[in-house]
């Protein structure tokens, strides 16, 4: 009799395992499309055999555990490069917007508005008594300083929403580091009898990853099952059940309240994205920008204020003269020049002090709008490029030679590779972690044809248990027939 | 190696989005007929352009600055060649009245003529090109020229100034356009000429006459050699004028072939571009029709 229940026992631990086997295959393909799921499998094992006549006898089946196929190393090569996608898409498309501003190749560009202005002062070198050939001339510098304006309030516009983006960014941080610090503790008290926590897991790495996504983190798991995070730049951000917060005031980023700015530690990602383009990428534009209006005020001024007026006046600005140091833009300084630059008040609706004349103030003299006219082909022109680099802590500036055009269609150009360049690195980066997540799937993926053969595995070990009952079913009753 | 089934729609997901992207990419290129619409497209090749297309306008404004130098220097030809004639004409009648000794009232009408003439050439010194005198230098609001009586002596005075008018070329280059009236008329000594001679036939003083009509044959001359003067600039512009065209058609071509789609290679790619495509949406159909779950 003994036996007989054994195997009864044993075939009710089958039918107990092929249904655990079966709710964990069901959990597979219910998850075969979630985002972040590591497929599981039930281990089953011998039970431990016991001892009968020096005979050792197995008793059935049992499910040891239920596992999950995780590749840390390939998930950690994805984050890393999450990080590094997200920090170049965020570029790449605020870059695209960048140039769309320019639009360069369209109409009533920068370019064509500054050949244009020259043009203009040729028209008043081949006509200098002219009233119509001098307004001309003011409108087509007022659409020029129109362009500069716009240009640069433009390009502030980027950093103000920058700013914003960074404000809205921190929220989403914060709520992620705080979740993956909760998550840290339901693993450590779910893992505290010897089973894995395995979907939390799941859930813990889908926020890392998303994290990774914000900014470039690395992560350790201690011997509880908890991660500490950190940013790449070694910034406490996780430990144990704990997330310190950031938070975005006056153009800094705190942590945990204490007004000592830390953006210097986040790199990479989103929030290393807009820091970057914050404090190196837009900045380096504005300053070039500057630099051309402020040379062109400069060049234009210094002729104009030593040409003549109809009226024979002389030492009249063309541009709004630049103002006294130590405010910008100055002589020295030309920050700021692009949104200064305007037309002065003595020509501003006074065609006729336009300083067209050389030596006089006769309406024949055209000899100063010849100069001016030059300036366009004057390759002798000397011309600061700024670099801004580490966060705008390192600002360096070369000279260059060549003409406004030469200066300004370089600029166009470093601006085009540039974006050509973010683009090239965001496909790249793209369809490595296309690979990568391939490869992590190899091992992680749910496979639905493997799913479904493990199912029909199971539901023959099924079947079969319960035939094992049915048999022993009729083996009881010849029992119960004998006397 | 073991494929996840999310693996496979990931993989046929990107493939379709990557092919619909490149395949958007050749459609704008086919659309808007131009290779790159912003610098990123290709930055090289749009610096190129935006060089050329500076040049281009650069050229075109050149082209518009050659149009004033030559209205300047036609109006000078034409000018210059009727006070040559005029003075040739001022040195027949002194040649004529040279000859012997006239009739009171053939020496009146010649004075009467000259008169005249000095009246004609003053009022070609005092030409205007749209509201402005050509000839008085950087003056070109007053007639250069005047007349004057003081102490019974006439004198014919010039109000301009000695500049003369530039026309802008080329980068580096400009154009005497129009030269000042003390250059033109006054080195010529017809206006004294044509005075004194006016006197010298009045008071029938025959060496006096001789005198004047080989200054005036002098004058003559030495507007003959402004009109080639100017000749030689005219046709220094029409050489400019020549170069600009080519050069302008030179450049427009070079941009065009920068700039512009060569069709029947942009068709071909889209065409291939959507045969993958195809290909692509073909291909995910088959792949879901896949599967263990139809044999069971």
């Amino acid at each position: 009799m003994q036996v007989i229940s054994t195997i009864l026992n044993i075939a009710q631990g089958a039918l107990q395992a092929s249904q655990m086997a079966m709710q964990t295959i069901s959990h597979n393909i219910a998850n075969v499309n979630t985002p972040g799921y590591t497929r599981q499998k039930a281990v089953l094992e011998p039970q431990s055999p016991y001892t009968l006549d020096r005979l050792k006898f197995g008793l059935g089946v049992k499910v040891d555990s239920v596992v999950q196929f995780f590749d840390a190393f390939t998930t950690r090569t994805i984050h890393q490069n999450t990080s590094t996608l997200k920090e170049y898409e965020t570029k790449a498309s605020v870059l695209s917007y960048v140039e769309s501003l320019w639009n360069e190749m369209g109409g009533s560009s920068l370019g064509q508005t500054l050949g244009e202005f020259w043009n203009a002062w040729q028209g008043v070198a081949n006509n200098p008594g002219g009233m119509t050939e001098r307004a001309a001339l003011l409108e087509k510098s007022k659409i020029l300083t129109q362009r500069f304006n716009s240009l640069s309030n433009e390009l502030e516009g980027i950093e103000r929403n920058m700013k914003t983006n960074l404000q809205m960014g921190m929220e989403e941080f914060n709520q992620i580091t705080k979740e993956i610090a909760n998550l840290n503790e339901r693993i450590l008290a779910a893992e505290s009898s010897p089973t894995t926590a395995n979907d939390l897991r799941d859930q813990r790495n889908r926020l890392l990853e998303e994290l990774s996504g914000w900014v470039d983190i690395s992560y350790l798991e201690d011997s509880n099952g908890m991660v500490m995070v950190q940013t790449s730049e070694g910034m406490l951000l996780v430990n144990g059940n704990r997330n310190w917060d950031l938070s975005f005031e006056e153009n800094s980023i705190y942590r945990n309240g204490v007004p000592s700015d830390v953006s210097e530690e986040l790199t990479g990602g989103e929030l290393g994205g807009w820091l970057d383009i914050r404090d190196e990428i837009i900045p380096q534009y504005a300053a070039n920008l500057d630099e051309l209006a402020g040379t062109l005020i400069q060049q234009v001024n210094t002729l104009h204020t030593a040409g003549y007026a109809l009226s024979g006046s002389t030492g009249v600005s063309f541009f709004q003269d630049f103002l006294t140091p130590p405010s910008v833009p100055s002589a020295a300084d030309f920050r700021g020049a692009a949104a200064y630059i305007s037309l002065s008040s003595d020509v501003l609706g006074h065609p006729e002090n336009i300083a067209a004349g050389g030596v006089s103030g006769e309406p024949g003299d055209n000899e100063n709008a010849l100069n001016i006219a030059a300036i366009q082909t004057d390759g002798t022109l000397t011309i600061r490029k700024w670099a801004i680099e580490d966060r705008g802590r390192s600002l360096t500036s070369s000279l260059e030679t060549g003409t406004l055009d030469d200066y300004y269609q370089s600029r166009i150009g470093e601006m085009g590779i540039l974006s050509e360049e973010m683009n090239e690195n965001q496909d790249f980066v793209q369809s490595l972690l296309t690979r990568l997540e391939e490869v992590r799937d190899s091992v992680s993926g749910v496979n639905l044809d493997e799913e479904l053969t493990e199912m029909m595995k199971a539901q023959h070990a099924y079947e079969a248990a319960s035939k094992i009952i049915a048999v022993v079913d009729e083996m009881l009753q010849s029992l119960m027939q004998l006397r | 190696m073991r494929v996840a089934t999310q693996s496979l729609y990931r993989g046929i997901q990107q493939n379709i989005l990557r092919l619909s992207s490149e395949l958007k990419k050749i459609e704008d290129k086919v659309s808007s007929g131009k290779n790159f619409n912003r610098p990123s497209d290709n930055p090289v090749a749009v610096v190129n352009s935006l060089g050329l297309r500076g040049t281009l306008a650069r050229i075109e404004q050149y082209q518009k600055n050659l149009q004033t130098g030559n209205q300047w220097l036609d109006m000078n030809e034409t000018v210059l060649e009727q006070v040559s004639s005029l003075a040739a004409r001022a040195q027949d009648i002194a040649l004529q009245l040279s000859s012997g000794t006239q009739t009171a009232e053939v020496r009146a009408a010649a004075v009467s003529e000259i008169d005249h003439l000095l009246g004609e050439a003053i009022g070609l010194g005092n030409t205007q090109l749209n509201g402005k005198y050509i000839f008085g230098g950087y003056r070109t609001a007053i007639p250069p020229f005047a007349r004057s009586v003081s102490g019974g002596i006439e004198s014919v005075y010039y109000q301009g100034d000695g500049n003369d008018f530039q026309v802008r070329i080329g980068p580096n280059e400009t154009i005497t356009a129009g030269k000042n009236g003390e250059t033109v008329f006054m080195d010529s000594n017809l206006f004294a000429g044509l005075l004194d001679l006016k006197q010298a036939i009045a008071d029938n003083d025959q060496t006096a006459i001789e005198e004047q009509s080989t200054i005036l044959q002098e004058a003559t001359d030495y507007f003959n050699a402004q009109v080639s003067d100017v000749g030689i600039r005219q046709s220094r512009l029409k050489i400019k004028g020549e170069i600009f065209g080519q050069f302008n058609l030179q450049l427009q071509n070079q941009v065009d072939d920068l700039e512009n789609v060569d069709y029947s290679q942009a068709i071909l790619e889209l065409k291939e571009k959507q045969t993958a495509y195809e290909v692509a949406l073909a291909a995910a159909a088959k792949i879901s029709e896949v599967s263990l779950l139809n044999y069971l």
